[in-house]
């Protein structure tokens, strides 16, 4: 019982970005609306994020922002701070993902004035005319 | 067989299934207005989860971008498509059970190796020992920024941050094209709101007194980047979210003279050029491309300070762009492209 | 002690407030009366609990302590203007859309969203001026 608690504590953050990934793999690949895809894009896209900043954490850390003792002198143990390294892959990460959706939005609404709908099979239909 | 109880795992824990419950309500509601809201509700639940993870620059990223930016474009967007989605589409139907048993073995498979993933929060994991206690022991030494972030960001990965910024000019300028110039006029498919001018004097008020705190602290969140959480990207979003503002409250024509659309364009631009100008003058000067001490003789300092100066150069150039990229992905998205009305 | 009172009440209020936020939002019957318990609540809640936290950093007095509490006073001032105006514009479209809005009768005929409704809103329930 104490083995199982312990493995739990030790993954269960893997494991809520894994189901976050697959809901939004699932809302990408079965919802029939475009924007309803979008949506699942950018749950999939955080679902990863979270996956890589949950590396970079740990135990009894904090804030990667350099503490400094009365005297000026930074206190320069690399156990105190959080793994600063994800935070910046995942920051520049988050301002690119707001522009892929500037991007995907701007094409629905293309997709909308073409073809008058935005729902995947009503499209095809259209499409095939 | 000890855990540490300092990391509020049952907090996590809470949180994280408040994130799949928003998650799920988010796909599966039929009016995609809520579900835009809902994606927001659970931007700011992810916000919440990186703070408790300690990164506090990216939670405040995402508190600027992904509760804020992305809800308002979301909007702008839904006033142009059919806001319900009709139910029980055959296709749907039978593509769900196909997806849904792929889904579960994939996961299977990925659970199983998580077993296989260092243990949360542990501090010896090959991720947490290999390179990162280099940049947190070395880099005040090298950079006089105590924001470890700001340094490995700017400078010590600072080709990443530049052609981040480029993919974001980039972003801007496909939506520019594939939005301007339609060929036929299109309609809005939510009905127009009423013209009412002078009768939202309240939010008009509230704007007027709102906007240019939140410029100074757009600002404030740029310089003071080196010393507290803040940058170059937070701070080009909260400066474009002001502008932003102005035009939810008052109308689009209103924010676009206040910025104009050359100026827009000219800001895009500016910062991505002076960010490389920077790394070019660099290279000039016989450095390698943006080694920020070869700035030391002009600016007439020792090559610490000069690499902190450079991030700081940097930084506004990076600040600008995501600004102004802000301001143009709001234009075009919330009137469709022909600047003429928005939200 | 007594200011540790003061914050322990001060806490437990915005608390009680948060809760009454939260039967509101989900007891209430129509649109206009859900918003506004949201607004109320949340913004004397809000209030509340980072006056709470204002005293608490305040306890033990220094200029930094001085510093993070002006940070926090300066959030209450602009959720104080921000959260109702929020609230007021929300309303205001739900009112230009017509929304239907939730009476005695109507909540005793059907569920909110009904035909009764609709009849409702042109039952002078519009000033003229806004009509058309």
């Amino acid at each position: 019982m104490d083995e199982l608690f312990y493995f739990i504590i030790a993954k269960y953050n893997y494991w809520a970005a894994l189901v976050l990934l697959f809901i939004g793999l699932f809302g990408m690949i079965v919802r029939n609306n475009l924007m309803k895809k979008i949506i699942g894009m950018v749950i999939f896209q955080t679902a990863i994020l979270l996956f890589i900043v949950s590396i970079g954490v740990k135990r009894g850390a904090t804030v990667p922002i350099l503490k400094f003792s009365p005297d000026k002198q930074p206190l320069l143990d690399a156990t105190a701070y959080a793994n600063p390294l994800p935070h910046v892959l995942i920051l520049t990460a988050i301002v690119v993902g707001v522009a892929i959706l500037g991007v995907a939005l701007a094409l629905l609404q293309k997709i909308q004035r073409v073809h008058g709908t935005i729902e995947e099979d009503e499209i095809l239909e259209d499409m095939r005319k | 067989m000890t855990w540490d109880t300092s990391l509020l795992w049952q907090f996590d824990i809470l949180i994280l299934l408040m994130m799949v419950i928003c998650a799920v309500t988010a796909l599966a509601l039929e009016g995609l207005l809520s579900s835009a809201i809902v994606t927001g509700a659970y931007s700011f639940l992810i916000c919440l989860m990186w703070t408790h993870m300690m990164a506090v620059d990216v939670a405040f990223t995402e508190a600027a971008v992904g509760a804020a930016i992305s809800t308002v474009l979301f909007l702008g967007t839904a006033q142009y498509i059919n806001r319900w989605i009709k139910k029980e589409r055959p296709r749907e139907q039978g593509i769900k059970q196909i997806t849904l048993v792929i889904a579960v073995i994939c996961a299977v498979m990925m659970l199983s190796a998580t077993r296989d993933l260092p243990d949360w929060a542990d501090p010896d994991s090959p991720a947490s020992t290999h390179l990162s206690p280099g940049y947190i022991e070395q880099g005040y030494f090298e950079t006089a920024t105590p924001n470890v972030v700001t340094a490995v960001l700017a400078d010590y990965r600072s080709y990443d941050t530049m052609f981040e910024a480029v993919v974001v000019f980039a972003a801007a300028l496909v939506v520019m094209v594939i939005l301007r110039r339609t060929s036929h006029k299109h309609r809005k498919l939510l009905h127009l709101r009423p013209k009412r001018e002078g009768r939202d004097t309240i939010l008009r008020g509230a704007a007027q007194s709102i906007i240019p705190v939140m410029q100074i602290f757009a600002l404030y969140v740029l310089f003071h980047g080196h010393y507290s959480p803040g940058g170059g990207f937070q701070g080009g979003v909260i400066f474009g979210a002001s502008f932003i503002l102005l035009a939810l409250c008052y109308n689009l024509k209103f924010s676009m003279n206040r910025f104009r659309e050359h100026a827009v364009l000219w800001c895009c631009a500016g910062g991505v050029l002076l960010y490389a100008g920077i790394g070019a003058v660099c290279l000039g000067l016989g450095w390698s491309f943006l080694g920020y001490g070869a700035l030391a003789g002009i600016l007439g300092v020792s090559e610490v300070m000069a690499r902190s100066h450079g991030i700081l150069a940097v930084e506004i150039g990076v600040g600008i762009t995501v600004m102004a990229v802000m301001v143009s992905l709001y234009n075009d998205l919330a009137s469709g492209g022909d600047l003429e009305d928005g939200l | 002690m007594i200011l540790d009172i003061l914050i322990i009440l001060m806490m437990l209020s915005g608390l009680l407030f948060f809760l009454a936020t939260t039967v509101g939002i989900i007891r209430f019957p129509d649109f206009y009366s859900r918003v506004h318990a949201a607004g109320k609540g949340d913004t004397l809640s809000t209030t509340l609990f980072l006056g709470g936290a204002i005293l608490f950093i305040l306890r033990d007095f220094s200029g930094e302590n001085l510093l993070t509490a002006g940070k926090l006073m300066l959030i209450v001032f602009y959720i104080f203007i921000a959260s109702p105006t929020a609230t007021h514009a929300i309303i205001d479209a739900g009112y230009e859309f017509r929304v239907p809005y939730w009476t005695r009768s109507s909540g005793k005929k059907g569920a909110e969203g009904d035909e009764s409704n609709e009849e409702n809103m042109d039952n002078g329930f519009y000033p003229e001026d806004l009509k058309g």
